[in-house]
């Protein structure tokens, strides 16, 4: 796992171009779509969801752009996200503060490690899964990376509504993840040029 | 001098409340004040409870089907929930109230009742109680409540101060082992064990406290007419207590309510090691309304939304069951310490409650008995049988009638050893007839009748029964 450490400069990819990225490796002609809205109780945080697609078949290139997550007034920004399996993901650290990122996924720890504050430090991350980033230093901290195996996913909009488009024909499970969240499945049979809808209802 | 110390000092504890929130447009309760809400959410008038306010009471003091975004008041996180990634290498996530968890409540009382010389005279209880109340949670599933009260005791005391209340709740500590959410918690501290909902103690909007739970063998005194001596029990359990415990429950199906648990069983008192705790359970079903869990039947959401005038209303039957059983050493008073003994006793209850618009209408009772309450003084038990029926109706949403029925037999024993001596008679049969009146949603005025239509104590002794007539301002912030 490598690990670049370098000085903070401009922004990275934005939440749109990172899927617009993400998509392209799907993009074939006759692809379809799946759209839908997703609802959710009880949390506070209603549209930190992740709606992706659990398996495609065929080997799928992270984008070449690193995936930003800063630490801004000792929080983290964006709370959850996802990235493809093998993505390289920039942690920042824009406070004038010392913070770590302490990385967690299947139980154990992954990696952890200190940023300067005004610094930033990337890391790839390799294996697919919840991966949960704490601060040792400030334990109210905390985020969530959704790493796939394919590049269709999605985070809804603010009134919930998503949409993953250039998803070659054929039949998936889709699923939701929320921190708080019962995590929910679907399968959709997506055809050629078509549209599916999966909505859905997340309870604790 | 010492009243005046406690007088001071709660006017003191007051006074340091009042200006630390003094940024807030009003001062409040706890809970009000952590979801920026009304008392009126979860109380038909305080401090009896709506639907929504039982609900929320059995989550642990949380919103059932999810609390954190109804908080207003943010709490400070300790750790964040993420944190349970890394348990057990770290501490469990949770956080502490943003604000003090703390209210006052006080209780301004009058009473006029008969004297034994027939004369009717007014007493002014300016206040009867002062409370000091606390309640919260830590982060999720872990509530808490705790009470600490100084009240008045009457003939010229000064009053005492004491710990009602102090317990956690640990709500769902069995779902990381895939037990569903509300099928079990765990509560633990001395609470009230709420052995009946539908004419509880606790949240009584009238004066005077049940009978069914309020009595206790040694109300119950034998007297030598001749020598002018007593003698009473040893016992002095009653199931108003709220007393050191810990309890089992859950919700199943959202309308099944069960809880079993021990106290410590030492009656008034808070100290009792001794090898025997005191089992008990519960069970309650409710048909219709707002389910136990919150839910109501065809709606998907449990919403603080602002609620119609009308957050009373909740149509529906509930039928409730509980069982006691204590065991208690004693010596009564009046025989030498050598010659304790050991009451075996039960308190088995059951109760109906109807709910209809603006009705609300309960009835039940509550029997049981004591095996060997006098020890020395007589082989006799006491049997215990307390029906009972409450009815409130909502005038408007700040006025309410009520009226009550109690009747209370607790049996003489028949074979007193001690020459001379006959036994007393506990019981009677009352009606509490009460007007209430909300002046603010958290001002509540009483006025209460307590008429006797039978009270063996008085009539044994030719004395006039204590007929009575009660107000009271009860307010909290």
């Amino acid at each position: 796992m490598g690990m670049i450490r370098r000085k903070l400069g401009p922004p990275g990819a934005s939440w749109g171009v990172l899927i617009y990225l993400a998509a392209l490796p799907g993009l074939a002609i006759g692809a379809g779509g799946i759209s839908g809205s997703v609802h959710t109780r009880g949390v506070k945080n209603p549209t930190d969801v992740i709606v992706y697609v659990e398996k495609v078949e065929g080997q799928f290139q992270p984008p070449k752009a690193t995936v930003p997550i800063d630490q801004i007034k000792r929080t983290y920004v964006p709370h959850i996200l996802a990235v493809l399996a093998g993505s390289e993901v920039e942690f920042r650290n824009s406070d004038n503060d010392l913070h770590n990122i302490h990385a967690r996924q299947g139980g154990r720890k992954i990696f952890n490690f200190g940023i300067p504050f005004q610094h930033a430090v990337r890391k790839v991350l390799k294996q697919k899964g919840i991966v949960t980033l704490l601060c040792d230093v400030h334990p109210e901290m905390s985020a969530f990376v959704v790493v796939t195996q394919n590049p269709f996913f999605t985070k809804p909009d603010e009134k919930g509504n998503y949409t993953i488009a250039n998803i070659p024909p054929g039949t998936y499970t889709l699923k939701t993840w929320h921190e708080n969240l019962k995590p929910e499945t679907k399968e959709v049979k997506v055809s050629e040029g078509g549209n599916v809808r999966a909505d859905f209802e997340l309870r604790r | 001098m010492r009243k005046a110390t406690l007088l001071l000092l709660a006017t003191g504890i007051a006074t340091f409340i009042t200006i630390l929130f003094a940024q807030e447009a009003s001062a409040i309760p706890p809970f009000a004040r952590k979801y920026r809400t009304s008392c009126l959410t979860c109380h038909v008038m305080i401090p009896k409870l709506n639907a929504f306010g039982e609900a929320f009471r059995l989550n642990g003091y949380q919103i059932p089907d999810g609390d954190e975004p109804h908080i207003k008041d943010e709490p400070l996180v300790t750790a964040a929930p993420a944190w349970k990634q890394a348990w057990p290498e770290a501490n469990w996530p949770g956080w502490i109230p943003g604000s003090p968890p703390i209210a006052l409540r006080l209780q301004i009382d009058t009473q006029t009742t008969k004297e034994e010389n027939q004369k009717f005279s007014t007493n002014f209880e300016f206040p009867h109680e002062v409370e000091l109340l606390w309640g919260g949670t830590f982060g999720e599933d872990l509530g808490f409540f705790g009470e600490v009260e100084w009240k008045q005791t009457g003939s010229g005391n000064d009053g005492h101060i004491e710990t009602k209340q102090g317990f956690l709740k640990f709500q769902n500590p069995l779902q990381w082992a895939g037990v569903p959410r509300r099928w079990l918690n765990l509560w633990w501290g001395q609470m009230d064990q709420t052995y009946l909902t539908s004419y509880r103690n606790l949240d009584r909007v009238g004066i005077n406290h049940p009978l069914w739970g309020n009595k206790k063998p040694n109300d119950f005194t034998v007297r030598n007419l001749a020598a002018g001596t007593t003698r009473t029990s040893g016992n002095n359990f009653r199931l108003q207590n709220m007393q050191p415990g810990i309890e089992l429950n859950g919700i199943l199906g959202s309308r099944l309510f069960w809880a079993s648990g021990v106290t410590t069983g030492g009656g008034e008192a808070r100290f009792d090691i001794d090898n025997h705790k005191d089992p008990y359970y519960m069970l309650r079903y409710k048909f219709g309304g707002r389910a136990y869990d919150g839910s109501l039947p065809g709606e998907k959401d449990i919403s603080l939304a602002p609620r119609p005038s009308k957050g009373w209303v909740d149509n529906a039957l509930q039928i409730e069951h509980f069982g006691y059983f204590g065991k208690q050493r004693i010596t009564t008073s009046g025989a030498s310490s050598a010659s304790r003994s050991t009451d075996k006793f039960n308190r088995f209850g059951a109760a109906l409650r109807w709910t209809w618009e603006d009705l609300d209408l309960a009835g039940g009772l509550v029997w049981g008995q004591h095996e060997d309450p006098w020890g020395s003084l007589s082989e006799g038990r006491i049997r215990y049988s307390a029906p009972f029926a409450r009815l409130d109706y909502m005038i408007y949403p700040w006025w309410m009638a009520q009226l009550r029925f109690e009747d209370l037999h607790m049996s003489s024993p028949k074979d007193l050893r001690l020459s001379g001596f006959s036994a007393g008679s506990l019981d009677q049969t009352r009606f509490m007839p009460a007007l209430v009146f909300l002046i603010r949603a958290n001002l509540r005025f009483v006025m209460e009748g307590e008429v006797y239509a039978r009270h063996k104590d008085s009539e044994s002794r030719n004395l006039s029964t204590p007929h009575a007539f009660w107000t009271r301002f009860d307010f909290a912030f």
